[in-house]
């Protein structure tokens, strides 16, 4: 969440290419994150 | 037989009755009332626009489609506030009033959800427990079950505070009265649009995507969760995990570099 509000504070300060870094800074921590999920939740079963 | 199809019958026209009431709110809170607030009414194309969204709504209803209550009739509201984007304009909307049109608009989603249950199978002639329901239940069930319940809750908070950073976050609003003087409710829009479009792709692959694998009786499922587990044993976790590390460092690296560049 916190990327993805830096990302609207970017676009509305008009910097489209820092706000589409942010953003896709954002979907790659929510992957490794998942991922992490996944192996704890399997690991523990 | 037929006994047991009146209540039934009852208990989906309540149903109906009940979708139909929430959506009514929706449109009413999140279009109507906004538009008449703007003059947005003015002309009767502006006005055929504006009830757009009930023949989705009814249509979904009738249907007990998901697909049109879920995805048609909240698409259809946005084509009046494209039109006129000063529907909604955060000055249409206080925080209390975004507030209660939010927990509207959840409540008339969760109403949406519930015409799922209609396209499940008839109940069985009879049923037996089995003999592990007799027993508490495992902890990996309650575990989960508190899992289901934090990404339920997640699902609400996400984007409403999403919508309210974009709508009532005082450096946001500063901004972009400042970059877009004129034009403030068009960003305002395209912003919430943006917001609910992302969150819609998150919550589809992220968090369904984690509840979808928890079903059971699915072959390829437990195909999957057999490899998974397999995988898992090896202790270390999948490529695409160092792949998510590996990009998230060179786009933070890059942006500082931007910054400082």
């Amino acid at each position: 969440m916190f990327f993805f509000k830096e990302s609207i504070d970017y676009l509305s300060r008009r910097d489209y290419i820092a706000a589409l870094v942010v953003m896709l800074i954002g979907f790659s921590v929510i992957t490794v994150g998942k991922e992490m999920a996944r192996l704890a939740l399997v690991q523990r079963d | 037989m037929a006994a047991d199809a009146i209540p039934e019958r009852r208990w989906r026209r309540f149903a109906d009755v009940v979708a139909l009431a929430l959506g009514l709110n929706v449109w009413l809170s999140l279009v109507v009332i906004p538009a008449v607030q703007v003059g947005a009414l003015a002309t009767a194309s502006k006005l055929v626009v504006t009830l757009v969204p009930l023949l989705a709504l009814g249509a979904g209803i009738a249907l007990r489609s998901e697909l049109l209550l879920l995805g048609a009739f909240p698409s259809t509201l946005l084509v009046p506030i494209s039109i006129t984007p000063a529907i909604a304009s955060s000055h249409q909307f206080g925080p209390i009033r975004f507030l209660v049109v939010a927990v509207g608009v959840v409540a008339y989603l969760m109403a949406g959800t519930f015409f799922m249950a209609f396209h499940e199978p008839a109940p069985p002639v009879s049923a037996r427990p089995l003999a592990s329901a007799a027993g508490p239940r495992a902890e990996r069930w309650q575990r989960r079950e508190r899992v289901y319940w934090g990404l339920t809750a997640l699902s609400v908070i996400c984007p409403v505070l999403g919508l309210y950073w974009v709508n009532f976050d005082p450096a946001i609003r500063a901004f972009l009265d400042q970059m877009y003087a004129g034009r403030v409710a068009a960003m305002q829009t395209l912003l919430n649009v943006t917001v609910l479009a992302l969150w819609l792709i998150l919550f589809l692959h992220v968090f369904l995507g984690v509840l979808r694998p928890h079903r059971t009786g699915d072959r390829e499922l437990v195909t999957d969760l057999a490899m998974t587990r397999n995988q898992a044993r090896t202790g270390r976790p999948r490529l695409r995990f160092h792949l998510g590390v590996a990009a998230a460092l060179a786009l933070m690296a890059a942006l500082i570099y931007m910054r400082r560049g």
